[in-house]
């Protein structure tokens, strides 16, 4: 039986078996709750995936320079978009059960 | 994941301002005052650990003082409905005695009716988010401190912090 913190742990090395370093930064825990049937814990993380905030920077820059063109105005602020997954794993054993984009 | 100095700054700038915990942190804050172990049954405090009700101890104390609201309260309450007998008395006592000592910062009702927020989030965290401009936020909801954080609003995101106790 997985106590909560054998929970996040096991969640996390399973992400970070699954999903290579190079396209995530700033892992961050966002939730842990156990499911309505006590047979589950679900783990939810979020990160940074700087490959896709390239793409992000240049079609935001397109809409600033449109935004721009047709207003006169400037001033979207810059945010990282962050990405948020949830990694199900069994109390019994913490084997995995599922990962879902939230 | 969150560095000690990450937190150290981020909660060094609160120091003299004023804290809302939201209701799923309220429970673990009374449950924890009640003694942790005896409530390892109740399901709103099973994905905490003892140390996470420490980690929120200290957290506390490192601002002026708490604040809530009747949204929060009122939520809180019906998160410790499961509870029964003696453990719910012990509990509800505990929160009124809360509810008795703590400040309350009020949001009228047609305010979280006019919010954009309260679809997303719902009655009590709009009202939350309503606040975060003279409260700091102290949550477990990423949904919500997502939401604050990207527009520069005075938030901690609990879970961020627990990263340093569990894999110590």
């Amino acid at each position: 039986m997985l106590d909560v913190k054998e929970a996040v742990k096991t969640a996390l090395q399973i992400f970070g078996e699954l999903f290579p370093s190079e396209i995530y930064q700033d892992l961050r825990l966002e939730e842990v709750d156990v499911t309505n049937d006590h047979q589950d814990w679900r783990v939810t993380v979020s990160y940074r995936n700087p490959d896709m905030e390239d793409e992000l920077r240049v079609k935001r820059e397109e809409n600033k320079n449109a935004f721009a063109a047709l207003t006169g105005k400037t001033g979207v602020s810059e945010v990282h978009p962050r990405h948020y997954k949830a990694i199900t794993v069994s109390v019994l054993d913490g084997s995995l059960m599922a990962i879902r984009n939230v | 994941m969150s560095s000690l100095s990450d937190l150290s700054a981020s909660i060094g700038e609160s120091g003299n301002r004023t804290a809302i915990l939201d209701s799923n942190l309220l429970v673990l804050w009374i449950t924890y005052r009640l003694g942790f172990a005896a409530f390892h049954h109740f399901k709103r405090v099973k994905s905490y650990s003892y140390q996470d009700a420490l980690l929120l101890e200290w957290l506390i104390s490192q601002f002026k003082s708490i604040a809530t609201t009747s949204y929060v309260l009122a939520e809180t309450s019906n998160l410790a409905n499961e509870l029964y007998g003696a453990q719910r008395e012990s509990w509800f006592e505990e929160l009124a005695k809360f509810a008795v000592i703590t400040d309350e910062a009020h949001v009228a009702t047609k305010i979280v009716g006019l919010s954009d927020q309260i679809v997303r989030f719902g009655v009590a965290d709009a009202a939350l988010s309503y606040l975060s401009d003279k409260y700091t936020l102290i949550t477990a909801e990423y949904r919500l401190s997502g939401y604050l954080e990207e527009a520069g609003q005075q938030v901690v995101n609990f879970n961020h912090l627990r990263p340093l106790w569990i894999l110590a």
